[in-house]
C-alpha cells in the first residue's frame, strides 16, 4: 500500500513538473524571452568571481555588494568555473550601461547583436539555477504532503505556482532564491512544530532560513516569525476551542502565582499550568536550536 | 601602519577585517540607494490598478483567485469565532502573509513586487487548498458522488485560466511592474 502511494505521488509530481515546462515554454515563446537577461549574467560574473577567489584563498575580494546574492553565488559558481566563461565583453557592455544612466534589463532592445549571442547560451547558463527550482518542487510537494494537507490540495497549490512564469522563472536570481530558500524554511518548521517531523525538520529549516537570509535581508523576518510560530505551537495559547475559558484560567493561576497563596495540591497544578503557559523551557530550547543553526550555516556560508 | 597597505598584505583577511570602512560605505551607499523611502502610499497609488486591472483577463482570473484567498481568510476568522479547530498549519501561514507584507511595505518602505517573492508563494499554497475546501464545499451542499470529476474540472479550470493569462498577459517580469 505505501509502495503504490509513493508511486502515486510519483507520477503527479512527474505530471506538475511536465506541465510547468510546458507553460514555462509557452511563457517563452510568447513573449520571445530567453532565461536570461544582463542582470542574471551580472550574476554569474559574480559568481565566478567569488570562486575565483574563494579557490585563491583571496578572502578579502569577496564583497561586491550591500546585496549579498551569497547563495547564488555558491549554486551558480562552481558551474561557472566549469565553463570557464569569457565575461570581458558583458563588463565592458554594463560600464558602458552605468556610464549612460541605462538600466540592465533592457538589453532586448539595446543591443539586439549581443541579445542574440547570449541566446545561445542562456539555457546552459541557467541549468544550475533551474536545478535548485526542481527541487524546490520536489521538496516543496513533500512538505505540504508531509503537512497532512489533502493530496488535491496539494496538487491545486503545486499547479498554480508552476504555472505562475514570474516568481520562480522570470525574475532575478536573488528574488527567486529568498522566495525558494524562505518557503521551505518555514513549512519545514511547521512540519516539526506540528509533530509530524522529527528535530531535523527544524535544523533544515534553520539551514534554509540562513540561505535565504545570506540571499537577501528581507529574510531577516524568518528570525521573529520563527519565535512567534514556536510560541504560537509550543505554548497551547492560541488552540482555539475553549479560547476564553483557557484566558480566564491562565490569569487565575497567573494571580495565584503572584501573590503565593497557593498550598493544596490544585494550586500546584495551577504553577504548572504557569509553566505550560509561558513554556519558556520548550520555546527557548526550539527557538535556540534554530537560532545557532540559523547564524552557524550564515558565518560557514558567508565567509565573511 | 598605513590602512591600504595592510589590506593589500595580509589579503587573505576577509573585508570586513582588512577594510572595515569600506565595507561599511559599501552598505550605507547602497542601502540607502535601494531601499528608497518614497511619498507615494500604497492607498494613493493607482499604477498597480491601471497595470493590472486594465487587462481583463488578468481581473477576471487573477481576481477570481483573490476572491477565493480572501474567502478562505474569512472562513477562518469565522471558525475562530465559532471556536472550532481550525488547521493550524494554515493559520501560520496566512499570519507569514500578513505580517511579512506590513514587514517590508510598512516597515521597511520598499514598494516592490520583487519584494513580496516569498510571500506571493505563500498566497499560492494557500489559494490552492482555498480552492480545494470550496470545491468541498460544493461536493458537499450538492450531494455530488464523483469527487474526483469535481476535482478534474477544478483543474482544468486552473490550467486554462493559467494558460489564458500568459496568452493575454503583456507583463513579462515582476521587475518590470510600477512600484506601488
Amino acid at each position: 500500500m505505501y509502495v503504490k502511494e509513493n508511486t502515486k505521488d510519483f507520477f503527479i509530481l512527474l505530471a506538475i513538473i511536465f506541465v510547468g515546462i510546458i507553460f514555462l515554454s509557452y511563457f517563452k515563446i510568447k513573449h520571445q524571452m530567453t532565461f536570461i537577461n544582463l542582470d542574471e549574467l551580472l550574476w554569474m560574473y559574480r559568481s565566478r568571481f567569488f570562486m575565483d577567489n574563494i579557490l585563491s584563498s583571496n578572502f578579502s575580494n569577496l564583497v561586491q555588494s550591500s546585496h549579498p546574492g551569497i547563495m547564488v553565488m555558491w549554486a551558480v559558481g562552481p558551474f561557472m568555473e566549469i565553463l570557464n566563461y569569457d565575461f570581458n565583453s558583458i563588463v565592458k557592455f554594463i560600464e558602458s550601461l552605468n556610464s549612460s544612466g541605462v538600466g540592465y534589463n533592457v538589453i532586448n532592445d539595446i543591443d539586439q547583436e549581443l541579445f542574440n549571442d547570449y541566446r545561445e547560451i542562456s539555457f546552459l547558463f541557467n541549468i544550475p539555477i533551474l536545478t535548485v527550482i526542481f527541487f524546490f518542487i520536489l521538496s516543496l510537494y513533500y512538505l505540504l504532503r508531509k503537512l497532512a494537507f489533502n493530496r488535491w490540495a496539494v496538487v491545486f497549490s503545486m499547479l498554480l505556482i508552476v504555472t505562475t512564469p514570474y516568481y520562480i522563472y522570470f525574475t532575478t536570481p536573488t528574488d527567486k532564491f529568498v522566495g525558494i530558500f524562505s518557503v521551505l524554511s518555514l513549512l519545514s518548521l511547521l512540519v516539526f512544530l506540528s509533530k509530524k517531523g522529527n528535530k531535523k525538520f527544524l535544523i533544515f529549516s534553520a539551514i534554509l532560513g540562513s540561505w535565504a537570509a545570506i540571499t537577501k535581508m528581507s529574510a531577516l523576518f524568518l528570525i521573529p516569525f520563527c519565535l512567534f510560530a514556536i510560541a504560537f505551537y509550543r505554548s497551547n495559547l492560541f488552540i482555539v476551542p475553549n479560547f476564553r475559558q483557557k484566558i480566564s484560567l491562565r490569569f487565575i493561576a497567573l494571580k495565584k502565582f503572584f501573590s503565593r497563596c497557593y498550598s493544596t495540591q490544585n494550586d500546584k497544578k495551577y504553577c504548572s499550568i504557569i509553566n505550560n503557559i509561558l513554556c519558556f523551557k520548550n520555546i527557548a530550547k526550539d527557538y535556540l536550536l534554530w537560532i545557532i543553526t540559523f547564524l552557524g550555516t550564515s558565518i560557514i556560508f558567508s565567509l565573511l | 601602519m598605513d590602512y591600504y597597505f595592510f589590506r593589500d598584505k595580509y589579503y587573505f583577511f576577509p573585508t570586513i577585517i582588512s577594510d572595515p570602512r569600506s565595507v561599511l560605505t559599501l552598505i550605507t551607499r547602497e542601502s540607502s540607494q535601494r531601499i528608497i523611502i518614497e511619498n507615494h502610499s500604497i492607498f494613493f497609488s493607482s499604477n498597480v490598478v491601471f497595470t493590472y486591472l486594465s487587462d481583463s483577463f488578468i481581473l477576471s482570473f487573477n481576481l477570481f483567485i483573490i476572491i477565493i484567498f480572501i474567502g478562505y481568510l474569512l472562513l477562518i476568522i469565522k471558525k475562530i469565532g465559532n471556536r472550532i479547530n481550525i488547521n493550524r498549519e494554515t493559520l501560520v501561514l496566512a499570519i507569514y502573509f500578513f505580517s511579512f507584507f506590513a514587514f517590508v511595505v510598512f516597515f521597511s518602505k520598499t514598494y516592490s513586487f520583487r519584494y513580496l517573492v516569498p510571500i506571493l508563494i505563500v498566497f499560492q499554497i494557500i489559494s490552492g487548498i482555498s480552492i480545494y475546501e470550496f470545491a468541498n464545499m460544493f461536493i458537499k451542499k450538492n450531494n455530488i458522488v464523483n469527487k474526483k470529476l469535481i476535482y478534474c474540472w477544478v483543474i482544468a479550470f486552473i490550467l486554462i485560466s493559467q494558460g489564458l493569462l500568459i496568452y493575454y498577459s503583456e507583463i513579462k517580469r515582476i521587475e518590470s511592474l510600477p512600484k506601488f
